[in-house]
């Protein structure tokens, strides 16, 4: 009670049943009594009515929650799954690739020490110790032979008066070399007549070392004539 | 709407029969919007608080220890989801587009503005909607879990996490205001 009134917070817990029975009455036979704790009493009442009526304003949310809601549950599932199970099985993939990479390129290093070879960080002396092939060009300079190499997508490694070291996948060899022996005739022209192999000293192309794989890369030495 | 307890569908659910949350979600959504937009006062917010909510609740469903009621759990989950979108809110309002003087205000009319679908909507209803939306957030949100959600004063406690002392108080002091606000607009 204040100033023989009764303060706001007890109308409050009045009007929610928080007080005890004899609180209750207490303040109940005041307010009976005592107009403005009655007319204070009231206008709580009807407040709190106006606003629990707000409780029966139905809105017009686009509905139809359930379904959406479930289908992105169900997204979500999947992808936590994808992140949980698939990431470490794509890494672990991803690693076995690397791995057996590596052990096949060591392989094909240790049986054919003249073969294949991807690594750039070998000197130019190995470069010229390890080629695979060796072919005579017909060429004015030796820029048009890195020009036509560059044009065919092959690496050239090494450029001299003399040689270019390159070295392109399989099958781009295969194609700049038919083309030599055909519509290019300028190029590679020498090829069937001063193409030789390395070591064997035949005049007959030799076979790429390794060419279950047409992907793999070769390497070659074109001389100028 | 099935008429199966909450705790039986949320037993469905965890049990594998996820399609028997959707139950939940029908009762539910009604309630869970209508907080978040009295809370956030904003329809697309409220939209996605709801959607949210229940995404959240499904992926934590197998947390709930059923020591309280499942309302009383989903309301606090939306409370904590409201304050942080307010929070988010806040952090982008920063953010203001400069506007000269002589350029005015545009005002862009929002259709959905009442979202009510009882469109005559009483005016004094009205008054008091916004009269509500116009208390301070600790206020408003106990007011609205009180006389509108009517939530015991123990489930409020737990809803918040504050004790109860607290929503005593919040109840007092947010109704006094109100009825200040009331009376300033001649409505009591």
């Amino acid at each position: 009670m204040n100033n023989n009134h009764i303060h706001f917070n007890t109308l409050s817990d009045l009007y929610d049943k928080e007080l005890s029975q004899s609180e209750r009455e207490q303040v109940l036979r005041h307010i009976s009594e005592c107009p403005s704790c009655r007319r204070e009493y009231n206008a709580l009442h009807h407040m709190l009515d106006s606003v629990s009526l707000l409780k029966t304003v139905s809105y017009t949310h686009s509905g139809m929650y359930a379904q959406k809601i479930m289908s992105t549950y169900k997204r979500r599932k999947i992808y936590k799954k994808v992140k949980v199970y698939m990431l470490p099985a794509l890494a672990a993939s991803f690693v076995f690739v690397i791995f057996a990479s590596i052990i096949e390129f060591d392989g094909m290093q240790s049986t054919h020490p003249g073969g294949l070879l991807t690594s750039e960080r070998q000197t130019t002396r190995d470069l010229e110790n390890t080629v695979s092939e060796e072919h005579t060009v017909n060429m004015e300079n030796m820029d048009q032979v890195v020009q036509m190499l560059q044009k065919n997508n092959a690496r050239v490694l090494h450029v001299s008066d003399n040689f270019v070291i390159g070295e392109a996948p399989y099958h781009v060899y295969r194609t700049m070399k038919a083309r030599g022996a055909s519509d290019e005739s300028r190029f590679f022209l020498t090829q069937r007549r001063g193409l030789r192999s390395v070591g064997s000293g035949s005049g007959r192309v030799q076979r790429p070392p390794v060419m279950r794989d047409q992907r793999k890369i070769i390497r070659f030495k074109i001389y100028n004539k | 709407m099935t008429n199966k307890s909450d705790s039986k569908i949320i037993e469905e659910f965890l049990g594998g029969n996820e399609q028997a949350f959707a139950h939940l979600i029908e009762r539910y959504q009604e309630k869970v919007f209508r907080y978040a937009y009295a809370s956030l006062g904003d329809y697309d917010d409220a939209e996605d608080v709801v959607q949210e909510v229940f995404i959240i609740v499904m992926e934590s469903l197998h947390k709930f220890r059923g020591e309280s009621k499942f309302s009383t759990w989903l309301y606090s989950v939306t409370a904590n989801h409201c304050k942080n979108k307010k929070k988010k809110r806040r952090r982008f309002q920063n953010i203001s587009l400069v506007r000269s003087k002589e350029e005015g205000e545009i005002a862009i009319p929002d259709k959905r503005q009442n979202v009510e679908k009882n469109a005559i909507l009483d005016d004094s209803l009205q008054i008091v909607k916004d009269e509500i939306s116009q208390l301070p957030g600790d206020y408003k949100e106990v007011l609205i879990l009180r006389d509108i959600e009517e939530l015991t004063y123990d489930e409020i406690a737990s809803t918040l996490n504050i004790t109860l002392s607290n929503v005593k108080v919040r109840i007092h002091r947010g109704r006094e205001m109100l009825k200040r606000r009331l009376s300033h607009r001649g409505l009591l």
